[in-house]
């Protein structure tokens, strides 16, 4: 899996994508990795592109995708 | 000597040990500097110096003010309220070590001083490298590295105590990773009983983790206790319960045939079948013990009148064919059925009540059940080491105490977390028995506790070794915090809850680590454990900072008041509280966790979290949901 790394976020510390598996996993700064299941790749993208990766998270993926603590 | 910036006052009373200083009239504000540093006065659990002839007297602050004043009135009119009451607590002879205890007393106006950054070096710097490890940093002068002797902390014992979310496990988890440093002390051998499986993120890369209910996806390891190391009465307590004096006598019987049975069937070098005893770890087959007391308490007999007593043939209940239906299987713990009693009607009908009873059915009917649980597998079924019919078995023990305390990595963490709860006492002081056992008798072995010690590091140790309920593991733990010293076993308690825990457990520890601890009895509790003379410090306890420690005891030269070093941030013990609020927006950067109560609801779908609990496992696999079955759409309250 290859993490993007975000500096720039203010709660994130980096996400990842599981293509097969359709799995995005994001690790908080706070602590913990947080796998989402069954994300389609097109989510993935646009968080790419997002602007505020933390605000996407907690606007687009966040009460869409069942998340688990990995 | 107005000119010495270090002079705080002059002693005015001594008893015993403890010392009454006026302070003198260039103090009052409180505040003095030495060489650039400043030094507040009259700080509770300070350090001064009363220099007499060519020792330095060390003291300890414990009451300042008022309070601390002698009780003469008109004294205390005179001097105003300008008093400090110290606790002596060593020596140090000039350019010397710092060591426990006075050989002298102060007397009236002699001086005392206060203890500058260099005093404090010379008192707490390591007088032999090797010995010390640092645990942090004190919290007077950080500066200075707050050493523990290794030695002393292991052998001696020692606790850890703290309300929660005082940074107790960070604590332990700091104190851990230096004595697992791999270049200074690559040889460490530490056991850690997690109940609650915390640690393991903590201490992954120094760690085997060992769990009933293992996932090998994360490199646990299965977590096995053969019943046949525990001993009698241990297996007892686990397998049946309670048995009175006349019935354990005879299941200990049988146990014992089994055991010289299993041992003709596969010797074992050394151990001949009249040397074994019932506690010997000898393999045996608890099944068959199941089938053979079962047919005992429960068979029937068809009687045969005129034969001799011993003449009896079972009546088991027979089939369409004229054969027995089902004779019993031990492996499968299947019982067999036998005819009801019957002692009237036609002389070949009758059925007559077993011979000579125990009067353990519930007590049998329990040992099958657990025997078919496979909660209960890592102990009575345990893989390699389940013994077949015939009582011989795949591995030995050699291989359970290799992967325990030989492993490649310094530490081993049981996660006990799979453990029913009924049984966890039991289970533990069998454990902690083994391994004492074990390096007890190969004391004389580099693998033995002498050569190898050993530190077990009891984690939530309020819930196994209460004074009143269970004694198994309190048991065990008082034997090693007795004994343990002599044959290199070392306790580490770890309790938010010290006034539950045996005193006698408690005082046994030689070194205390205090964190913050606002109830009255626990304090009184760990006050009346500390070996110290310095029981003034405790009184900080309630108002300690997070992750702060007093150490007292023998492995530090003077009680320390410390700042626990705090392990990097992904190795943080799995005990963080949950959050209800987290911080953020949903307009700025998102939120800093993904849950709380002030974020919008996820899509619930209970179905999950019934089969977590049914596997008895925390590991979450993702299975796509079935539509419509059971998946709740997103909530009503929820923001688009």
């Amino acid at each position: 899996m290859n993490w993007i790394d975000t500096p720039e976020s203010s709660n994130i510390a980096r996400f990842a994508y599981d293509p097969v598996a359709n799995t995005l996993v994001v690790e908080f700064l706070k602590g913990g990795i947080y796998n989402y299941f069954d994300v389609p790749e097109v989510v993935f993208e646009q968080m790419k592109t997002a602007p505020s990766k933390g605000q996407f998270l907690a606007q687009s993926v966040k009460g869409v995708y069942r998340y688990a603590r990995a | 000597m107005p000119g010495d910036p270090t002079l705080i006052g002059t002693v005015q009373d001594v008893t015993g040990s403890t010392v009454t200083v006026e302070l003198t009239g260039e103090t009052v504000t409180g505040l003095s500097f030495v060489e650039g540093e400043a030094y507040k006065i009259g700080q509770v659990g300070s350090f001064v110096r009363i220099p007499l002839g060519f020792v330095n007297l060390y003291g300890v602050v414990s009451q300042v003010g008022a309070g601390a004043a002698p009780k003469h009135e008109d004294e205390r009119a005179l001097h105003g309220n300008r008093w400090l009451r110290v606790q002596l607590v060593g020596e140090g002879t000039l350019g010397g070590r710092f060591e426990r205890g006075v050989s002298q007393h102060p007397t009236i106006e002699d001086r005392v001083h206060i203890v500058t950054e260099a005093d404090l070096r010379s008192i707490y710097g390591p007088g032999e490298p090797d010995d010390f490890v640092s645990v942090g940093r004190l919290a007077s002068a950080e500066s200075i590295p707050a050493l523990v002797d290794v030695n002393k902390l292991v052998t001696r014992h020692s606790a850890i105590v703290g309300s929660t979310g005082a940074g107790k496990s960070t604590t332990v988890a700091g104190l851990l990773g230096a004595l697992s440093h791999p270049q200074r002390y690559p040889s460490a051998r530490i056991v850690v009983i997690d109940i609650h499986g915390e640690y393991a993120r903590a201490l992954k890369d120094r760690a085997s983790i060992f769990r009933v209910g293992a996932e090998g996806a994360r490199g646990e390891i299965p977590l096995y206790i053969p019943f046949w190391a525990l001993t009698f009465d241990e297996l007892v307590d686990l397998a049946f319960g309670k048995l009175t004096d006349a019935q354990s006598g005879a299941v200990s019987e049988m146990v014992l045939t089994l055991k010289r049975e299993s041992l003709a069937n596969k010797p074992l070098p050394d151990v001949g079948p009249d040397v074994i005893t019932v506690d010997s770890p000898v393999p045996f087959c608890l099944h068959k013990l199941w089938l053979e007391l079962h047919r005992r308490e429960h068979h029937t007999l068809i009687p045969k009148p005129g034969a001799a007593a011993d003449d009896v043939e079972p009546a088991y209940v027979l089939g369409p064919d004229g054969q027995p239906a089902q004779l019993g299987d031990a492996m499968s713990v299947t019982p067999p059925l036998y005819r009801t009693v019957k002692t009237t009607g036609p002389a070949n009908e009758r059925v007559q009540h077993g011979r000579d009873p125990l009067g353990i059915r519930q007590q049998l009917s329990g040992l099958a059940s657990k025997l078919r649980d496979t909660r209960f597998a890592f102990l009575f079924g345990p893989s390699d080491w389940r013994p077949d019919i015939e009582g011989k078995t795949a591995r030995d023990l050699d291989a359970v105490l290799q992967a325990w305390i030989g492993s490649p990595s310094p530490i081993s963490i049981l996660d006990m977390s799979g453990v029913p709860s009924t049984v966890l006492n039991e289970l533990i002081g069998a454990l902690l028995r083994i391994l004492f056992d074990s390096l007890f008798w190969a004391r004389n072995l580099p693998e033995g506790g002498r050569e190898r010690p050993l530190l077990v590091v009891l984690e939530e140790a309020h819930v196994y070794l209460h004074e009143t309920q269970g004694k198994s593991a309190a048991t065990a733990v008082r034997r090693i915090a007795k004994e343990g010293r002599k044959y290199g076993v070392g306790l580490m308690i770890v309790s938010q809850r010290p006034s539950e825990i045996d005193t006698t457990i408690l005082s046994q520890c030689g070194t205390i680590f205090a964190m913050r601890l606002a109830n009255d009895t626990d304090r009184a509790h760990v006050m009346s454990a500390a070996s110290d003379n310095l029981k003034g410090l405790f009184e900080m306890l309630p108002i300690l900072r997070t992750g702060e420690a007093i150490v007292v005891g023998e492995a530090v030269s003077l009680p320390i008041r410390a700042l626990i070093n705090v392990p990097v941030k992904d190795r943080l013990p799995d005990s963080a509280d949950p959050r209800i609020a987290v911080r953020g927006s949903l307009v700025g950067d998102g939120y800093d966790g993904p849950g709380g109560w002030n974020q919008k609801r996820d899509v619930a779908d209970y179905s999950p979290m019934v089969r977590q609990w049914r596997k008895q496992s925390v590991r979450y696999e993702h299975k796509k949901p079935v539509a419509g079955a059971g998946v709740v759409g997103p909530q009503k309250g929820g923001k688009k």
